[in-house]
């Protein structure tokens, strides 16, 4: 390095490495400081360039500290103490260390200069949360992750081919940065498809709602963060002003809010919501305008905050409870009144209500999409920020802790506000929530463009209230079209799950028959002659080179009875023979 | 907390009704008295334009979700165990 410079991620990675040593009372203090130490790491940070090592011909940059860079650096190691204060009771220091390598990972993408950094993270990121599903050791976890793992491998090397291919085509630019939109050839088209894999854009979304509803329950409030939102990022640095990213977010808007309306799994439900917010971002990203990139960074940051608070509500249920169903849950504000009131702030914030934080965010992205006349998308993006409401702040509240009371005897039992750190963490995050809707200079003042947009307008609030009014009266209206079922969704991922399965049939039926038949040919064509070969070479061996041999020794033996027989024990009759055999056998030498 | 959502429970008919009359009220103010020139579209001018937003996205949100998954979309929750 050319000067000191400490990369964040380099904190979590030898502070996860080291945590297997800390035992005790120090444990929980350490826990938190590692990801504190960070988060301040990141505050600190000047900005420019920082951390280029020369290796090979390529300059390497691990620190671009830049706006837009420095916005997405302080959320993401912001909701990592967040994450790390609601895990804090989970014992296993392998979750712990997955899930900082993971935010490591993150931290390495937004703050890398070129592709080659940018890759090393990217791979780290994958392969460090699909641990976070892993651990959950659900009957699913295991085959969940590698369909996580397959996805993300995939988008990988999309990736990889893209940057290579444009390291040649540009005479060895590896340098991360805007990309030619406007004119875009394979090489940008291939980097798109790796960015937009994680961005879990369709029709390469499924791995999302499949891994976080997997998850183990910490493992989803940090997943729910870094994955996405560190896509919207390189999009946001790459891409922006790609106009197709308007019809895609677009499309993810509406998509997930569809899905979500069908869902019966609380975690699955925010899931969809989280590709449906997404689309946000990366409609902003397509708009391209500063305040349409203002809009996607802010509305990230705020998401973070929102969904992990969503996450970290509905993680607490399936924690305290065992289930996150809402056909086995309901009437649960008795029970669980604080996360209730945590999650309800967190609803209200996705769905953008005013005084809280989806408000002040996702409203600039709208405002970008109608000022460039880019009506459909606005408007779909109202018609998505309705749907979210009907979610996040209607379903999930209502069927699980109002509605039908649906729990068995030891659910409602098991019922309880969950330990004190996830109380805790819920709080701060719902704080952050509510001050970000109510002080937005907190947040503009972060964003990468200087912001002259003002969300509290008269015409925005009635706007924004009578969409939500609207929506919540058709909620009550049709609600039996609302009333969760004990099903799942099908969606994209039933194509390579059953493509998983045709590979399977095919590999255990043609393959094996085709391996069968060969071995049976084998037997009567190849084996019987062989067999018969191999009968007569052992009968040669027996009859032919050991009865050679084997008469030697049979000779041999016989003339050793003999010559027994001979030896009957009188001297002179001993020394008769041998005198006789030795006057033959000098006979023989002379006379021979 | 608790107390204080019982104590709306009980008083549920008047929570609907207050609700209701507060949103009729917001419509007829977003309307009628306040500033339209941040309107991006004609449409928007409209009389109560964004309450009828509201209500036809919700129902086509909601009616059109639960079409699709009637399409076979929804199925059972062994689907894939087999």
């Amino acid at each position: 390095m050319n000067n000191f410079w400490l990369h964040p991620a380099l904190i979590l990675i030898i502070g996860g490495l080291v945590l297997p040593f800390i035992k005790g009372p120090i444990r929980k203090p350490y826990l938190l400081l590692v990801p504190v130490l960070t988060f301040l790491n990141v505050l600190a940070m000047n900005k420019g360039v920082h951390g280029v090592v020369q290796f090979i011909d390529w300059q390497l940059i691990f620190g671009r500290v830049d706006s837009l860079s420095q916005i997405f650096g302080y959320i993401m190691s912001l909701m990592c103490i967040i994450g790390t204060l609601f895990a804090l009771n989970v014992e296993e220091d392998t979750q712990h260390i997955a899930a900082w390598f993971y935010v490591a990972g993150s931290l390495g993408v937004i703050f890398c200069g070129d592709y080659v950094v940018l890759f090393l993270f990217w791979e780290l990121m994958a392969f460090a949360s699909v641990f976070l599903v892993w651990f959950r050791r659900g009957p699913q976890s295991l085959a969940t992750g590698y369909r996580y793992l397959l996805i993300h491998t995939l988008g990988g090397l999309f990736l990889l081919a893209g940057f290579v291919l444009r390291y040649y085509n540009t005479g060895g630019d590896l340098s991360f940065g805007p990309l030619g939109v406007d004119t875009p050839n394979l090489s940008t088209y291939l980097i798109l498809l790796g960015f937009i894999v994680n961005a879990a854009v369709p029709p390469f979304h499924s791995w999302l709602q499949d891994a976080y509803a997997e998850a183990s329950v910490a493992g989803a409030v940090f997943m729910c963060a870094f994955t996405t939102k560190t896509a919207i990022y390189v999009l946001a640095r790459g891409f922006a002003g790609m106009e197709i990213l308007i019809v895609l977010g677009a499309v993810m808007a509406l998509y997930g809010v569809v899905y979500g309306v069908i869902e019966n799994d609380g975690r699955r439900i925010f899931a969809w919501d989280t590709i449906s917010q997404v689309g946000y971002m990366v409609c902003g990203v397509g708009i391209g305008s500063e305040l349409a990139i203002n809009g996607a960074c802010a509305h990230a940051f705020a998401h973070i905050l929102y969904n992990g608070l969503l996450f970290m509500g509905t993680g607490s249920v399936l924690y305290m409870t065992g289930t996150c169903k809402l056909t086995e849950l309901g009437g649960l504000y008795k029970k669980m009144p604080r996360t209730f009131f945590f999650t309800l702030i967190g609803g209200l914030s996705i769905a953008g209500f005013p005084l809280f934080s989806g408000f002040v965010s996702k409203s600039m992205i709208i405002a970008a999409g109608l000022e460039h006349h880019h009506y459909w998308a606005g408007f779909s993006l109202l018609l998505a920020a309705g749907g979210t409401f009907l979610l996040a702040g209607l379903k999930v509240p209502y069927y699980i802790w109002f509605g039908k009371n649906n729990c068995s005897t030891e659910v409602w039992e098991k019922a309880a506000d969950p330990p004190w750190n996830m109380q805790a963490a819920m709080a701060i995050a719902a704080v952050m929530c509510a001050f970000i809707g109510c002080y937005t200079p907190y947040l503009y003042h972060m964003l990468p463009f200087p912001v002259e947009y003002n969300p509290y307008t008269a015409y925005h609030l009635s706007e924004t209230f009578q969409i939500i009014g609207g929506t919540g009266i058709m909620f009550f209206v049709l609600k039996r079209f609302m009333e969760p079922t004990a099903t799942i969704s099908l969606d994209l991922d039933w194509f390579y799950r059953m493509a998983g399965r045709g590979f399977f049939w095919v590999d255990t039926r043609i393959f094996q028959f085709i391996d069968t038949s060969i071995g049976e040919i084998y037997r009567y064509i190849g084996l019987f002659p062989l067999m018969t070969i191999a009968r007569f070479w052992s009968w040669f061996d027996w009859n032919a080179i050991d009865g050679v041999v084997d008469g030697t020794a049979r000779t041999v033996r016989s003339l050793g009875g003999a010559v027994r027989k001979v030896q009957a024990g009188n001297m002179q009759y001993n020394i008769f023979f041998a005198a006789s055999v030795a006057a033959a056998a000098v006979l023989v030498f002379v006379f021979v | 907390m608790i107390s204080l959502i019982e104590f709306f429970r009980e008083r549920l008919k008047i929570v609907i009704v207050a609700c209701l009359v507060l949103i009729g009220v917001i419509a007829l103010w977003g309307s009628f008295m306040i500033d339209l020139s941040h309107a991006h579209t004609k449409m928007e001018k409209i009389p109560f334009f964004w309450s009828f937003f509201g209500l036809i996205g919700g129902a086509l949100l909601i009616l059109v979700s639960r079409f699709f998954g009637r399409l076979g979309i929804m199925t059972r929750e062994d689907y894939y165990d087999e």
